[in-house]
């Protein structure tokens, strides 16, 4: 019997195989946005909306460092990585003290559990302006922000983490009278990785978007200001070639950090066929 | 929303916010109550001592302005124009992000179609689209509605798409094995399958949603809580500005708590009922 032919079924083209594969599907997706926007924009009333090619225009001169904005674009965003490096440190620190007390203990938990719920949903906005108010356009001002946002996310990643610590772990660890120093660096502290890297995972995220709101209330520098500058300057294709910053500055982060950092902090573990890191 | 569900948000099927009915300990309602004692009294010394009183006024103050506003009767104009766009949004996003999840959910094709765009949208600041929409739109309502819609919408779709991925395999086997009909299957299998999830979705979009709202309107409104926190922060009137806040962020906890709790068992029943 003929093998190509399965059940009376004929193979189909290689294009439409190609279509409907998942690369297939991802770039009819790509070619179907920028088709359509560049098609939508005439239908605007308002002269406004750009095109396509009137953004990628402008991402390309930021990129050979020409630009119209005060800072380029390297500039920009040197400033406020700097900045978030500092305050996510901070939130670190903090997050950590506050959430090991109250993953131990009840009481601990019920203090400070409408605070962690207060600065998760008290909106950014309001810290980036009573701060900048007191402060004025410094560097404290955009670090105190990214501290205020991002200590909440860690404070509750690491109270889960340490109530999640196996019993029979330490149990067993007790029973073989293990020294309390051993027991922290080889039991504890590897089983609260998953849960240190996942709050270190939030906090970045929930850090960069405080961080750009806060810039663009209360600095003169940095990649949340440029995004003032440019709509105080009415330009929208700018606005949109900075999305497009934004969006390859998280590709950065998310596939080459976090991939580096995954596999050197949970290089302890025994090799699992591939897993996907979402 | 519990500590641990606002930092991990649902990729496992949701448990029911409520806790169970046994009663709390009193000591913990002490410690709660010490909490928000604590806080209003580091709020007074840091606005007595600690930073001048017309940047961060006194509690007391607040209060008072917080009462002059309710009095005054302009608060029904503003927050119902808050609520409004909110609420047109919500409708608009929550079906867009709800059907573009069961599509990714249910066909690895479409989920390779929209993945990228989701992760694209969600890893732009949303300051950039209030601030495109409001640039495009002006003062028209508009505006802050699709600057609500573009940023919230993902957040639904991964909520319903991880829903919907992790159904259990039985559901959707027994329906194509009993030959139920695609509309059928999705109508009375899957969509009460992902009635947590549609929830948590729910929830969660809403809290985002009412912050980007206040937002877009100190952009591009002249009405609106967001409109009257410019007008204030304008005129270097902190209290005012302060006191909208709390108004509001005392609004959006009633709502959270009040309403969306007491519906959270309606959602979680049948759960209870069929899994117990």
């Amino acid at each position: 019997m003929d093998a190509s032919v399965q059940g009376g079924a004929v193979a189909a083209p290689g294009w439409i195989r190609a279509i409907k594969s998942d690369r297939g599907a991802q770039i009819l997706s790509m070619i179907t946005f920028f088709l359509g926007w560049q098609l939508i924009v005439p239908m605007f009333p308002t002269e406004q909306v750009p095109t396509p090619v009137d953004v990628a225009n402008f991402m390309w001169d930021e990129l050979r460092v020409d630009t119209l904005g005060l800072y380029n674009v390297y500039e920009s965003f040197g400033t406020s990585l700097v900045r978030l490096g500092v305050g996510l440190a901070i939130a670190f620190a903090i997050g950590l003290v506050v959430g090991v007390a109250m993953g131990l203990s009840h009481r601990a938990e019920a203090f400070f559990h409408d605070f962690v719920i207060g600065g998760i949903t008290i909106p950014h906005l309001i810290w980036a302006l009573v701060v900048t108010m007191w402060l004025g356009f410094q560097f404290a001002t955009i670090v105190i922000v990214v501290v205020l946002a991002a200590a909440p996310f860690v404070v509750s990643n690491v109270a889960e983490g340490v109530r999640d610590v196996p019993k029979d772990l330490i149990d067993m660890a007790r029973a073989y009278h293990v020294s309390r120093s051993h027991l922290i660096r080889h039991v504890i502290l590897p089983s609260l990785m998953p849960f240190l890297f996942a709050g270190f995972r939030y906090a970045l995220s929930i850090g960069w978007k405080s961080l750009v709101l806060a810039e663009a209330f209360g600095s003169d520098s940095g990649a949340g200001w440029m995004l003032r500058f440019w709509y105080d300057a009415h330009r929208i294709p700018s606005l949109i070639g900075y999305a497009g910053f934004f969006v390859i500055f998280a590709v950065l982060v998310d596939q080459v950090f976090f991939k580096w950092l995954q596999n050197y902090i949970f290089r302890w573990r025994p090799p699992v066929g591939s897993r996907g890191s979402r | 929303m519990t500590l641990s569900e606002a930092a991990t948000t649902g990729s496992q099927a949701p448990e029911s916010p409520l806790p169970s009915k046994r009663r709390k300990e009193p000591s913990q309602w002490i410690w709660r109550l010490l909490s928000y004692l604590t806080f209003l009294l580091a709020w007074q010394v840091i606005a007595s001592y600690f930073i001048p009183s017309h940047i961060v006024p006194d509690p007391e103050t607040v209060v008072r302005e917080i009462i002059e506003i309710i009095e005054a009767g302009d608060i029904w104009t503003h927050f119902g124009a808050t609520v409004q766009r909110t609420f047109i949004a919500m409708t608009i996003l929550f079906a867009l992000g709800s059907v573009i999840g069961i599509l990714m959910g249910l066909s690895r094709w479409w989920e390779a179609f929209f993945r990228d765009w989701i992760n694209m949208l969600l890893s732009i600041p949303s300051l950039i689209f209030i601030l495109v929409s409001a640039l495009i739109f002006g003062l028209n309502p508009a505006g802050p509605i699709i600057a609500i819609v573009i940023t919230v919408f993902p957040f639904v779709t991964v909520q319903v798409w991880e829903g919907v991925k992790s159904l259990p395999r039985e559901l959707t086997d027994m329906s194509s094995a009993f030959r139920v009909d695609r509309q059928k299957s999705l109508r009375h299998v899957v969509i009460p399958a992902l009635a947590p999830f549609f929830f948590t979705a729910l929830t969660y979009s809403l809290a985002i949603a009412w912050k980007i709202a206040m937002l877009s309107e100190i952009f591009g409104s002249n009405k609106g809580v967001g409109f009257m926190m410019r007008v204030n922060f304008g005129q270097y009137n902190m209290e005012g500005l302060l006191a909208w806040a709390l108004l509001f962020y005392a609004f959006v906890l009633f709502i959270d708590r009040a309403i969306l709790l007491r519906q959270a068992d309606r959602f979680f029943r049948w759960r209870a009922a069929s899994f117990r």
